[in-house]
């Protein structure tokens, strides 16, 4: 037993292409739309790294994502049949399995994603832009552009890598709860749980799967669902 | 009185007698003699004489012949005696008060009343002085209601030597009076009781009235001679002993009354033993009849599958599976605790696995693709670059390439074959899974067999406990049980009782009162041989005594009197045999 110490279940990091893998998907699914504005051949786009950060917190911690969908339910955001979705997440969709714990920045949860967005950005499948008045040192925003190829590849990666497409039917999920929310709200609510609130900078946020079993358990039953 | 206790002379040769004729040893003899306050008293207490010198009285009475009872007249009567035999008489007339006289003086030496109580109730003033031995003595008193108070006056003095006051008192006072000046002792007696041998004779202490009935005659006591017309316990005889002065007497008499004692005791001691052992006979074979009453009870249930021989076994039984089940408990929760561990251990391989072949997966995925521009500045990478890395080295950096991105063959999308290092890890990951996996199945295996003994075991001690609770409850084991049990108690106390008379299979132990019995009865024996011889020759003097006195009284057909030991005097007159009482009464 011995030989195995060390190795967790969760918590491992995920590599640079597999969080590649995630933002791709996450911007090809939960990026806006890019009629107007922004790099040629761009087709979707994540305004501001916070957006995209919060938005990964939320694919790598699928206990987190089930609270915030039945929190929606709760609060009429989605109808109550999409805590069978909450289940799915929490329960059935093998959250163990894909579960990457963050660690607690100053401004919430926070990784470094340079190497992954280079991996796409070489690629040529992103592209990433400054926004706002570049005299501004203080307020600089970036935004993520899923350019054509980026868009043609992510539909390669989820027909030809089924081990993969879990994440692209991840963002799906996400997106019952983050779609058209801007970063700050993201984030405000994700600092509604106090395991992530009082998580200290530099240090893992704590799952909360044993607190979200029981309220889901008891959401379903007070709306009557299997 | 004085005695001689010593082992020289005659009390000598008297504790020898004893001891040869109750065949005990001598030391034992002096201790049953002294602790029974046997003593030999082998000389003649002194002589004492007492002379009565004046008697005064008066009073009131009903006056004779009158009609009413109130009317009354005043009496008195003083008599002053000297030395001599005197006579009172009465001229003409009867029922002059000679008696009284006589019986008021007895009153005032002996303290006990023998007065007519009409003629007590007339008394006022009463007054008789008499000398004893060569003492002075008044006793004076004042009646009311018949009933005295006054005193005992040493008259050469004036001095109050004793007061009294009522009947009753009065008696005591002068008892006490009396037999402290004439050096007396209460005499000794002891009659044999109605009920039975085993009874403890009636003990008693005659005292100075009894001796005092001595000191006159008078019709009502002619039947007995002596002892105041009582013939119980032996009075008459002691009486004349004593005042014949017959050595050995009392120590006859001690040793008797000492004798009946003991002899009662040693009977009702005999009676109590052979009650005791029929007791306990009885007692044994009532137990002994329960006991076949029991087991023939026993005998008639039915036998059970439980008998109460087996619920011991049974508690044991129960006791050892009631172990057994928690070694098993223990050794199933070691297998669980151990089977969990590996399982999380299992499950954290199946994620490292699954992390290590997504990674593989994205990483030969990205790795499929051609790079077009630097990620830091987004310049296209020109073709002479992108040729580089053909060689080996990095399109952008030139650096050396690690050998998984050289371009020479391109994995296709969903392959991860072109990353030997990650397909290694990947391998070995799986192949510790598969370990783990084995290890778990294996400990599976054990928990599985360890949930079976456990679950054969909890339903072995589930058994017993039905087992033991179906003995302990069913109605014909609890009958059975309850019959045994009864029986087993039974031979218990039998054995017990057997056991604890075996002790007592002889009677208690009368020895101590058989030996005292025998010495005593012996010592009995001797002093009355002893104190007959002696009284023999005094009788003899007397009989002659009697006889010349009688003639010289003029009884010329007095032949000869014989006073007996036992106080009893027979006459012979004229050729015939007469009793006693009819020649005395001539005689008084």
């Amino acid at each position: 037993m011995e030989a195995f110490a060390g190795r967790g279940a969760i918590g491992t990091e995920p590599t640079r292409e597999q969080t590649a893998v995630r933002l791709l998907f996450i911007l090809d699914r939960l990026g806006d739309t890019c009629d107007e504005g922004g790099p040629l051949a761009a087709v979707r786009v994540v305004r501001a790294q916070r957006k995209l950060q919060k938005l990964d917190f939320l694919m790598r911690n699928p206990d987190y994502l089930a609270d915030e969908i039945i929190t929606a339910v709760e609060q009429g955001r989605l109808p109550p049949e999409r805590l069978r979705a909450a289940r799915e997440v929490l329960e059935q969709r093998e959250p163990e399995l894909h579960t990457y714990r963050m660690l607690r920045g100053q401004h919430g949860a926070y990784e470094p994603l340079h190497n992954a967005l280079s991996v796409l950005r070489h690629l040529g499948l992103i592209k990433i832009e400054r926004a706002g008045s570049t005299s501004d040192t203080h307020v600089r925003r970036r935004d993520y552009y899923l350019l054509e190829p980026g868009q043609l590849q992510a539909q390669q990666l989820r027909s030809r890598v089924p081990a993969l497409a879990w994440y692209d039917e991840q963002a799906l999920y996400v997106g019952l709860v983050a779609k058209g929310l801007i970063g700050a709200a993201l984030k405000a609510s994700q600092y509604e749980h106090e395991e992530y609130a009082a998580t200290p900078s530099g240090r893992v946020i704590a799952g909360i799967t044993e607190r979200v079993r029981p309220r889901l358990a008891a959401a379903l039953e007070r709306e009557g669902l299997e | 009185m004085s005695q001689d206790e010593s082992a020289e002379g005659p009390v000598g040769e008297w504790l020898a007698e004893v001891a040869k004729r109750s065949r005990q040893p001598l030391d034992a003899v002096r201790d049953i003699l002294t602790s029974h306050g046997v003593r030999a008293r082998t000389t003649l207490p002194r002589p004492h004489r007492v002379l009565v010198t004046e008697v005064f009285f008066d009073g009131l009475r009903p006056v004779p012949g009158a009609e009413t009872a109130t009317s009354l007249e005043n009496f008195s009567f003083s008599w002053a005696l000297e030395s001599g035999v005197w006579c009172v008489a009465s001229m003409g007339k009867n029922e002059a008060g000679k008696s009284s006289i006589l019986e008021i003086i007895l009153w005032c030496l002996r303290g006990r009343s023998g007065l007519q109580a009409d003629v007590r109730h007339w008394l006022r003033r009463v007054r008789v002085r008499f000398t004893l031995d060569d003492e002075h003595l008044g006793v004076e008193m004042t009646v009311v209601n018949g009933l005295p108070q006054g005193e005992v006056v040493a008259l050469d003095s004036g001095t109050v030597l004793a007061q009294f006051n009522g009947l009753k008192n009065f008696e005591q006072v002068m008892d006490a009076f009396m037999l402290d000046r004439l050096n007396l002792e209460p005499l000794r007696t002891a009659q044999d009781a109605k009920k039975g041998p085993d009874i403890a004779p009636i003990t008693g202490e005659l005292s100075w009235p009894a001796y005092a009935s001595a000191l006159h005659i008078n019709r009502a006591s002619l039947k007995a001679v002596l002892g105041g017309g009582s013939v119980e316990h032996g009075l008459p005889t002691r009486l004349l002993e004593l005042f014949l002065g017959a050595p050995w007497a009392s120590t006859k008499v001690a040793a008797q009354v000492a004798h009946k004692i003991v002899a009662a005791n040693l009977t009702a001691a005999q009676t109590r033993a052979a009650n005791d052992a029929a007791a306990r006979q009885a007692q044994l074979a009532e137990l002994s009849q329960r006991l076949i009453s029991a087991r023939n009870r026993l005998q008639a249930l039915p036998q059970t599958n439980e008998a109460a021989a087996t619920l011991q076994e049974l508690y044991g039984a129960l006791t050892t599976a009631t172990q057994e089940a928690a070694q098993a408990q223990g050794e199933l929760a070691r297998a669980r605790g151990e089977h969990d561990e590996w399982e999380r251990q299992r499950r954290s391989l199946v994620v490292a696995v699954h992390a290590a072949e997504e990674a593989a997966l994205a990483r030969a995925f990205f790795h499929s693709l051609t790079p077009t521009v630097c990620p830091r500045c987004d310049t296209a990478v020109r073709k002479e670059q992108w040729e580089r890395e053909k060689d080996g080295t990095c399109s952008l950096c030139a650096s050396e390439l690690h050998p998984s991105h050289e371009v020479t063959s391109k994995p296709q999308p969903g392959s991860r074959e072109d990353d030997p290092d990650a397909q290694s890890e990947i391998d070995d990951l799986h192949l510790t899974l598969a370990s783990a996996q084995e290890a778990v199945e294996e400990i599976a295996a054990r928990l599985s067999r360890a949930q079976r003994t456990a679950a054969q075991a909890a339903a072995r001690r589930e058994d017993a406990a039905n087992r033991l609770q179906t003995a302990t409850t069913d109605p014909a084991a609890t009958a059975r049980r309850e019959a045994e049990l009864e029986v087993a108690r039974l031979e218990g106390a039998l054995a017990e009782r057997q056991g604890r008379f075996d002790d007592l299979g002889t009677p208690v132990d009368v020895a101590p009162l058989t030996r005292a019995a025998a010495v005593l009865k012996a010592a009995e024996a001797s002093a009355h041989e002893r104190r007959t011889a002696a009284l023999k020759q005094i009788l003899d003097d007397i009989n002659r005594d009697i006889t010349a006195m009688g003639r010289d009284l003029g009884l010329d057909m007095l032949e000869r009197v014989e006073l007996t030991s036992g106080a009893q005097l027979t006459v012979w007159k004229g050729g015939g045999q007469k009793q006693n009482n009819q020649v005395f009464e001539h005689m008084a």
